[in-house]
């Protein structure tokens, strides 16, 4: 149903405008109908979520949470838990660490988040975003609603925001029109944003003229 | 789509078909743009689209042996590129239709697979079985990342047909003679891979150790050393002797230290596959040009 055109970008850093750059780097290609997609993470840190670790201290609580979350994931370190307590609060972090351990006994996962909130999985932790934020623990993006609305009214295109992992999986965090999400999730299974050395946070799904 | 091809992308990859290996610079466009590619001289390529230019055009540093860099020279509806090659190979051009459609340029992997092509490669991943090494903050071992290390370098060098030896299985810990048995005179180089670790977690970063017994092996580590820096974008920590590598004699030796794994950052660092995968090539693309430098 749609193209794909992965826009390779500058690095994109802290206090940029991102719907600015969005609009730079598809003209002439974007046009009504299309989906201009953008990386959480990129987003993210434009809006200055990219925190050093070393400017988190860790209280007790962090410490000791940290233990228990999956290696591989977020949330590892006890920087990450201590931010992932500023955002939702104690209370919700407990309620969300009984969840878990109440999914522990029953063998379902992702209760944690469930309760302690979504926006906690975005959490990218120490080394998990690429050079040159890999010392950076990055937050999920502020907004994502406002922001593909603003992007919409700069390009014309509709706009997405996602949070996307090379094992599949597509969260999508705002979207201008909702009836287009299950195309999006389709087209955004592969990771076209990339995990690695591709520099291309920007997709934009061209729609596929069918013939008549 | 719009008239005027439009590039959005560049990038570069290795292909791998049967026992052939290819470097190739690939540019996305949304319509097939007219290319013409040149030669201006030998390890230089140089190829012009029509087209306008939507994507970044800021250098792409590749160092995989045989392509260098490549950079984007925007001009008036016409955008070059200059692909800088460490072998004076020539590329085959394909474009292929579709959205994006793709010009696509391989360049032969021969001569780094004819400079590797039946050297014996000893292959030593640091600690094994009961001796973990260093623990990282968060989980990490040292034993088990060397392997990693040592498995993705071994993959890269068997595809560029050197002979591999291994001084441990998975689970052994032979001692450091037990090791050096594994060293014949017809040894090309003893890699021994590790990870440094430190009480002070602020410490991170790549080092190199030589064998100080080896005549030029501290400009071999500084060579490798320097492509691993670039490849994998992390603070360097030097090239050091070290004296249990004197004991190869004559025979060039190394002792890779990736990373400090008592690090959060670089411990993180290890959790990625393609960390070690660019380890391994870097190494092996920097061993290579040092024993060519000057050819």
């Amino acid at each position: 149903m749609y193209y794909k055109i992965p826009i390779r970008t500058h690095i994109i850093t802290e206090n940029e405008d991102i719907v600015a750059l969005t609009r730079k780097y598809s003209e002439g290609i974007a046009a009504p109908g299309d989906i201009i997609c953008l990386a959480e993470s990129v987003v993210a840190i434009s809006q200055g979520r990219a925190v050093l670790p070393e400017t988190v201290r860790p209280g007790r609580l962090a410490r000791f949470l940290s233990r228990f979350p999956g290696k591989d994931g977020s949330l590892a370190t006890p920087p990450a838990m201590q931010l992932a307590i500023e955002e939702v609060g104690t209370a919700r972090i407990l309620a969300g660490c009984a969840a878990a351990a109440v999914g522990r006994v029953f063998k379902k996962k992702g209760l944690f988040y469930i309760v302690a909130g979504r926006q906690l999985a975005l959490i990218d932790d120490i080394a998990g975003t690429m050079h040159p934020y890999e010392r950076h623990i990055v937050l999920g993006p502020k907004n994502p609603g406002r922001l593909v609305r603003a992007i919409k009214k700069a390009t014309g295109a509709e706009a997405v925001i996602a949070d996307v992992n090379d094992k599949g999986c597509v969260d999508i965090l705002g979207i201008t029109k909702k009836g287009y999400r299950q195309a999006v999730i389709e087209a955004l299974k592969d990771n076209p944003f990339g995990n690695e050395d591709e520099q291309t946070p920007i997709v934009i799904l061209k729609r596929r003229k069918t013939k008549s | 789509m719009p008239s005027t091809p439009r590039l959005t992308n560049l990038y570069c990859k290795l292909i791998f078909e049967g026992e052939e290996q290819f470097s190739a610079v690939i540019i996305e466009a949304t319509i097939p743009p007219v290319v013409t590619v040149e030669y201006p001289e030998p390890g230089t390529c140089r190829v012009t689209l029509r087209a306008l230019l939507n994507m970044h055009p800021g250098p792409l540093y590749v160092q995989d042996g045989i392509i260098r860099e490549v950079t984007v020279e925007p001009g008036e509806a016409v955008v070059s590129f200059t692909i800088s090659l460490d072998a004076a190979v020539r590329a085959t051009l394909v474009v292929t239709e579709g959205v994006p459609s793709r010009v696509v340029l391989r360049f032969s992997r021969r001569p780094l697979q004819e400079f590797y092509r039946d050297k014996l490669i000893v292959l030593d991943p640091g600690h094994g079985g009961s001796d973990g090494g260093w623990r990282g903050p968060v989980n990490l071992r040292e034993r088990d990342m060397a392997w990693k290390t040592a498995r993705a370098l071994a993959q890269v060098l068997e595809g560029l047909k050197a002979r591999v030896i291994w001084t441990r299985a998975e689970q052994e810990n032979p001692s450091w003679e037990e090791r050096l048995l594994k060293v014949t005179t017809d040894t090309f180089c003893f890699i021994s891979i590790h990870e440094h670790g430190a009480g002070d977690t602020g410490l991170r970063g790549t080092a190199v150790l030589y064998n100080p017994a080896c005549r030029g092996n501290e400009e071999l580590a500084a060579k490798v050393l320097e492509r691993i820096v670039a490849r994998v974008k992390i603070p360097s920590r030097g090239v050091m002797a070290d004296g249990e590598l004197a004991r190869l004699g004559e025979i060039p030796g190394l002792k890779l230290e990736p990373v400090v794994i008592t690090d959060w950052v670089d411990e993180g660092l290890l959790r990625n596959p393609y960390f070690h995968q660019k380890v391994a090539l870097a190494t092996a693309v920097g061993v290579k040009q040092y024993f060519q430098r000057g050819k």
